[in-house]
């Protein structure tokens, strides 16, 4: 039996480091990365200030609708993501020089899911700040949030001219500056619209933000967490567009898992072994826990997580076992 | 390092046969060959498109496993994680992040052999000023052409001081000077002990620098053997004069044409065209 000597621990964890950061900034520095994160805090933002919100229950449409576009878009990012990190690599060849270096398939492999997960952390971030600013601003009475929307209007500006400019002493790429600094204008706007009312006049710092929405995206994140799982596995042998068609397919599946389960009743274990197999995407969904003025808890979350852990590493083994012979 | 029989790479009846989605034999790219390379030697695989050489090369990472066949190197299989510490391999495409920077690059490959600190920075440094790359050394990858991605990817190769070296054309893309640099850095290389194994078209090149080579086609090592011996013509024999003079000259043909009855054919030994380029770009002043 080999022994596992420390220096060998560490060398690995060095190669893990190594691995997953560079995967991450890959992820962060293209354009898609850009385009799905923007895409996302756009329609979370604006849509809720369309006409076809102003109907009564603006600020619980806008909440709905953001927790949508999270799960859409999310599912679009992790999708991509995943083979832009696992299989283009494979395809583009930049693997052969890594794998002709002392690389364990399974370093790699959990290198490239933890990437993943780093993108999905900082979507999930951006998406919770655009929910309660969507919540905030969305109109009532048929009136807009002035203060706000002055703001809003002026955040593109300070986070993607800085960026811009950055590009051009640098020569580096304008996508990763672009999006941290659009992510923490976004927070400095929260903060900021937190503490006035919807006249301008300071309130108690927090008091005009639904924090209950923070959890709900958190939530939701778990439930991108698992899918990323899957979409790395499937990424090990699929390209993009099969991967990303395979994870809505399992989205929505997962969401009506009861009612396919009640369809299969006749057959013995059928029902039981399909609720096992599909996600059960519906334990994810805050919305209906948010319409009737409940929270999300702690105690929730923490199933949420502990079924996303479990339900991961099974897919995260299956994955494995077809990454590891697979030949380049 | 092969412990029982002193061999770096040990080949025997190795095959790869290349299989369709029902598993059925597609292609048989490598067909039962026997190799044997020892420490310190530079061997050369010389054959056509498709002859089998890359994928030869893959099967010795690792990257491809042999439908059978035994393969040994440094004396353990190639799907040992711990036998890649000890090689270093240069692939034909300079498969590199373009985004990254030649020290970036170089600082992400040593890390991934678990190089770090005084030791990284120090090898990194060394070999970038090396493979001639000090002045573009923070340029993005993707703004090289494609000699100078070439150097990025012997550099790399290098990076853990490796004993075994496994490079598909090396010289491809590169200026002759270049060119004649990573040669004699190949050959300095295997004095110090390092086993280098090539794949290359540029057949002048191998001619150049390999102890022995074998020259595969269809999957198949057609010939093998030292460069020496594969090179002589026993029926032939070359002799070589310092400027004799005309008279001289005459004596010594109607001498060979008496004794042997054959009329021996005279002309002026030739220089290489690689020798007259690099000499007329030395002897040139740079540009200013």
């Amino acid at each position: 039996m080999g022994v596992f000597m420390p220096s060998v621990m560490i060398i690995r964890l060095k190669q893990f480091v190594a691995l997953a950061g560079l995967a991450v900034t890959d992820l962060f520095r293209q354009p898609a990365t850009f385009i799905l994160v923007l895409a996302n805090i756009a329609c979370t933002i604006l849509v809720p200030l369309s006409v076809s919100h102003q109907l009564g229950q603006q600020s619980h449409l806008a909440v709905d609708s953001s927790l949508a576009f999270e799960f859409v878009f999310g599912l679009l990012l992790t999708g991509y993501a995943a083979c832009s990190t696992l299989h283009d690599e494979c395809r583009s060849g930049t693997i052969l020089i890594v794998f002709s270096k002392p690389i364990g398939r399974l370093t790699f492999f959990l290198a490239k899911f933890t990437a993943v997960a780093l993108l999905l952390a900082f979507f999930v971030f951006c998406s919770g700040v655009a929910t309660l600013l969507a919540e905030r601003l969305a109109p009532q009475n048929f009136e807009f949030d002035p203060l706000g929307l002055k703001l809003l209007m002026a955040s593109p500006f300070l986070s993607f001219i800085p960026a811009g400019l950055l590009n051009y002493r640098s020569h580096r790429s304008f996508v990763p500056p672009a999006l941290f600094l659009f992510a923490l204008v976004l927070s400095v706007l929260v903060l900021i619209l937190s503490s006035f009312d919807r006249e301008g006049h300071r309130v108690v710092i927090g008091s005009m933000m639904d924090w209950r929405l923070l959890p709900a995206c958190l939530l939701e994140g778990i439930a991108l967490l698992l899918l990323a799982a899957i979409a790395i596995s499937l990424s090990t042998r699929l390209a993009a567009p099969a991967t990303v068609s395979i994870l809505l397919v399992l989205l929505f599946a997962g969401l009506i898992s009861d009612y396919l389960a009640e369809l299969l009743q006749g057959i013995p274990l059928s029902g039981s072994v399909l609720q096992a197999i599909l996600p059960d995407i519906q334990n994810f969904w805050p919305a209906d826990k948010l319409a009737g003025g409940g929270v999300i808890s702690g105690r929730m979350l923490g199933h949420a997580a502990l079924y996303a852990a479990a339900y991961s590493s099974g897919v995260l083994c299956l994955g494995y076992t077809a990454f590891r012979n697979k030949q380049f | 390092m092969g412990e029982q029989n002193g061999l770096v790479i040990e080949a025997r009846d190795l095959t790869k046969v290349f299989r369709d989605f029902w598993h059925r034999p597609r292609v048989c790219a490598v067909n039962g060959i026997d190799l044997e390379i020892k420490q310190g030697e530079i061997f050369g695989l010389l054959g056509p498109n498709g002859s089998g050489k890359s994928t030869t090369i893959k099967m010795i990472l690792g990257l491809l496993y042999p439908t059978s066949g035994h393969l040994a190197v440094l004396g353990k299989s190639p799907r040992d994680v711990a036998v890649k510490a000890k090689i270093g391999f240069m692939p034909e495409e300079s498969y590199l992040y373009k985004y990254l920077t030649a020290v970036e690059i170089l600082n992400f490959y040593a890390a991934l052999y678990g190089l770090s600190g005084r030791i990284k920075q120090e090898r990194v440094k060394n070999l970038i000023i090396q493979v001639g790359l000090d002045a573009a050394r923070n340029r993005p990858i993707g703004e090289f052409s494609k000699g100078m991605a070439r150097r990025v990817g012997l550099a790399q190769c290098l990076l853990n001081d490796p004993d075994l070296i496994l490079l598909d054309e090396p010289t491809s893309g590169l200026d002759p000077i270049a060119c004649r640099e990573v040669k004699d850095l190949l050959l300095s290389l295997a004095r110090r002990g390092k086993t280098i194994l090539i794949c290359s078209h540029h057949l002048a090149d191998m001619q150049d620098i390999c102890d022995r080579v074998a020259i595969l086609l269809n999957g198949n090592i057609c010939a093998q053997g030292a460069v020496k011996e594969l090179l002589v013509n026993p029926d032939t024999l070359r002799l070589s004069l310092q400027s004799p003079s005309r008279e001289q000259l005459t004596a010594i043909l109607t001498y060979i044409e008496q004794e042997t009855g054959q009329r021996p054919l005279v002309d002026h030994s030739g220089r290489t065209l690689e020798s007259v380029f690099i000499e007329t770009v030395t002897r040139r002043p740079a540009a200013p």
